[in-house]
């Protein structure tokens, strides 16, 4: 890492959130500046923003982190003030992003190439999705059998039915009221199948363990005391099996939702063109082979890499489950819809 | 001259102003068909897209219902991807409980106007975060515990897609519209180079034409052309007799003046042979009034065939006789001066106008004057102008024998002289002066006794 600096800011609303924020100075002499507001990883995002800078010596890059509601107020509140928020903002949550370009708060942005983005990943060349990030089954390859690692929902919930003596408590999923992705994931498999019902019913009976981050289920799964992790971020997962993490990661054979990071260049951008040029690397044939090669590891019109235990006919159109950028996404973020749905989820896990 | 500046002053082509008004009535006619088309289309557009919009209006409204006393609803999430299949669009929905208040969705969404709540979709147009969008509303009645009342479900999309929709059908409707207005234009330009065929013939005949042919055009044309052919005809048939005219005139001119310069020769000759003074004298005073005669003979010919030319040229100025009187006088004093002869005008002291040629007139009445000098009058000669009740006079008086009424018809005609000599074209001339201005010409008698020759011409129009 370059440079960094990281400063945490005290918010009125009561408790501390962290706002992180990284330097990149330019590689050659600084002719502009860059500000990225995001929420995601930087260790996702840094290999991205060091070749963005191979390419473009003269620009110095400032990277902010923070969670994705608060990028989302944030972005929206500038938007209605008419305020500068950054050039260019990511974030995993695309219902926020689909909120965001609803409500006329992204900047029309026609692509270098589109060939690299496809339909469901671009909303009205406002939203961009540029990265592919199925959601997950991990489990612990030291402890649990081959013969237990479970291919689907089905064979999941068939294998907290059958051996709860080994799994109860050893299972572990987003808490859904804390994770935007969490809720993201839990959303479409309820629209996609009824088998997500059953899924629930199986977890809060084992008595599944609920963590706001993929990280926090991954890292107890690596120690063992978990031992399967549902709906769980696979690039992220991969990078720990690449470091040698006693992993096993598998996209459920029955269908596998994938989400796509999303960049938009807000309005009021002080650097827009920057914005564009950086949103056109992003989707540029480099920039998509470093996020698959050193970032998300996935990427479209992508094989899954290697040791991913995938269906044979994972190249089918109807294997992936794209989460689709566009105005459907505000059911997510509809407040009744939201707050029905969060009821349910707690009902089915807080079965006895 | 007259022909070059015409054509300068007034140089376009039928054609291409035909083909102009055509096109521009085309293209009026093309934009108008648009214009029509881009509102059908925009109305198609509307219909179709506002039916997806109510039907994801309904689909919300299908979720509605009551949780612990309040308005609750489901949005489906099938509802906004209907309206998501032309990915373009933004959408904004609004659920209203009955007393207005938010439900879910966009607080600030503008509803379309309604009256009172029904069964009924209603949509309207609106702006919405900069953007213009179609809005529609519907209404579902709950009478739950602590929610009664119509609850309004409200969804909103902006336009693009129907704009789309209807550049798309107007598109499709402009490119029939403009190869029918091509292909009109193409075969109205055709009609119009056929139809001014017939012209070119008739062109390319007058243009093979002998000079010296004056006979009927004979060039097969439609109907139309008809009214060129008979008018190209009249005037070919007009120049034909006046130019028939002249050849006669002047074969007859040449055969009037070569007999007295024949005479003149043999005078001439005679001269040659005269053998003493006295035969020379007497010799010398016929060769001078064959001379007189023949230069006489000349001018008349010569005024008359000017008069021939202007007789048919329109009759427009009005003229005062008795200018004209005063100028013929003038002119046939000088023969006076020779004679004890007195040539006297009576005219009133008013104008007396008619409507005709001045040369004409003049030329006319000279002859009169010189016709009663030379063969009538003893001492006097008197011009009297005059307006009487059938419209204005001029007469000529002399106090000679006159002309007897059995010669008169006689007299008048060309190259005739009766016994008394001349060139015989004088009266001639007045006659052919008199019938180009409708004048009569009549024999009188002056209250004298004086023999007199009067033209009577009809009233001048607007100088009565």
């Amino acid at each position: 890492m370059r440079a960094l600096i990281a400063i945490a800011f005290t918010l009125s609303c009561g408790h501390v959130q962290a706002r992180d924020e990284y330097d990149f100075p330019s590689i050659g002499v600084h002719t502009e500046t860059l500000v990225i507001e995001a929420s995601a990883d930087l260790a996702a995002i840094e290999p991205l923003i060091l070749d963005f800078q191979q390419t473009e010596l003269g620009v110095s890059i400032r990277y902010a982190d923070s969670l994705t509601n608060e990028v989302f107020a944030r972005a929206i509140e500038a938007c209605h003030e008419q305020t500068t928020f950054a050039d260019i903002m990511i974030t995993s949550s695309v219902d926020h992003v689909a909120k965001l370009t609803n409500d006329g708060c992204a900047t029309r942005h026609d692509l270098a190439t589109t060939a690299a983005v496809p339909e469901w990943a671009n909303w009205r060349n406002e939203a961009f999705g540029f990265s592919f990030e199925p959601a997950v089954i991990i489990y612990n390859s030291d402890l649990v059998p081959p013969a237990d690692v479970p291919l689907t929902r089905n064979a999941l919930v068939e294998l907290l039915r059958t051996k709860p003596d080994v799994y109860n408590g050893r299972v572990g999923t987003y808490d859904i009221t804390r994770s935007g992705i969490g809720y993201l994931f839990a959303f479409f498999d309820a629209e996609q199948s009824s088998v997500f019902g059953r899924l629930l019913e199986g977890f809060g009976r084992a008595d599944a363990v609920l963590e706001p981050t993929t990280g926090a289920i991954l890292e107890q799964i690596e120690s063992g005391d978990l031992l399967i992790g549902y709906n769980l971020l696979g690039s992220y997962a991969y990078g720990r099996l690449l470091a040698g993490a006693p992993i096993g990661i598998v996209l459920p054979h029955d269908f596998t939702i994938v989400l796509s990071r999303a960049a938009l260049i807000p309005p009021h951008a002080s650097n827009p063109s920057g914005a564009a040029r950086f949103l056109d690397y992003l989707l540029s044939e480099r920039g998509q082979s470093v996020a698959a090669e050193q970032s998300f590891f996935f990427g479209f019109d992508r094989p899954p890499p290697d040791g991913v235990i995938a269906s044979d006919d994972s190249g089918a159109a109807t294997f992936y489950r794209p989460i689709t950028m566009g105005p459907s996404l505000l059911v997510t973020l509809d407040q009744a819809k939201r707050a029905r749905f969060l009821a349910e989820w707690q009902d089915a896990m807080s079965i006895p | 001259m007259t022909i070059t500046g015409i054509r300068q002053r007034r140089r376009f082509s039928l054609f291409w102003r035909l083909s102009g008004i055509i096109a521009i009535v085309l293209l009026a006619g093309a934009g108008a068909l648009t214009l029509a088309a881009y509102a059908y289309a925009r109305t198609a557009a509307d219909n179709a897209y506002d039916r997806l919009l109510i039907g994801a209006a309904r689909q919300i409204a299908d979720t509605l219902g009551a949780e612990a006393g309040a308005v609750s609803v489901d949005v489906p999430t099938s509802a906004l991807e209907t309206l998501s299949i032309s990915r373009t669009d933004r959408v904004y929905y609004r659920v209203s409980a009955p007393d207005g208040s938010l439900v879910t969705g966009y607080e600030d969404l503008p509803l379309p106007e309604a009256e009172d709540p029904s069964d009924e979709a209603v949509v309207g147009d609106a702006r919405y975060f900069g953007q213009d969008i179609r809005s529609a509303s519907v209404w579902r009645y709950l009478s739950e515990q602590g929610a009664t009342g119509w609850v309004r479900v409200t969804v909103a999309q902006t336009r693009e897609a129907r704009n789309a929709l209807t550049l798309e059908l107007t598109l499709g409707a402009l490119v029939p519209v403009l190869a029918m207005s091509v292909l009109a234009l193409v075969a109205l330009m055709a009609a119009v180079q056929m139809g001014l065929r017939p012209l070119r013939r008739v062109e390319r005949a007058l243009r093979q034409r002998d000079p010296n042919d004056l006979t009927p055009l004979d060039v097969e044309t439609p109907v139309e052309v008809d009214a060129l052919i008979a008018a190209i005809n009249r005037v070919m048939g007009r120049l034909s007799a006046r130019l028939g005219a002249m050849q006669r005139y002047i074969e007859t001119s040449a055969h009037q003046l070569r007999t007295p310069l024949t005479s003149i020769a043999a005078q001439v000759e005679m001269l040659d042979r005269a053998k003493d003074d006295k035969a020379r004298a007497t010799t010398i005073a016929k060769l001078r009034r064959r001379t007189v005669e023949v230069g006489r003979l000349a001018n008349q010919l010569l005024s008359h065939a000017t008069i021939i030319h202007r007789a048919e040229a329109m009759l427009v100025d009005i003229v005062d006789l008795r200018q004209i009187a005063q100028h013929a006088i003038a002119d046939a004093v000088l023969e006076t001066l020779e004679r004890d002869l007195t040539v006297k005008l009576d005219a009133p002291k008013s104008p007396v106008y008619v409507r005709g040629d001045l040369v004409a007139l003049r030329e006319a009445l000279r002859n009169l004057i010189e016709n009663a000098v030379q063969h009538g009058a003893q001492s006097r000669v008197t011009v009297r102008v005059g307006e009487t009740f059938g419209g204005p006079q001029i007469s000529v008086f002399d106090d000679g024998p006159g002309i007897a009424e059995s010669q008169w018809l006689h007299l008048r005609q060309r190259f005739v002289t009766g016994d008394i000599g001349g060139t015989g074209l004088g009266l001639a001339i007045v006659t052919d002066v008199a019938t180009a201005h409708a004048a009569t010409l009549e024999l009188t008698r002056a209250e004298t006794g004086d023999f007199g020759i009067t033209m009577g011409f009809p009233h001048p129009e607007g100088h009565s």
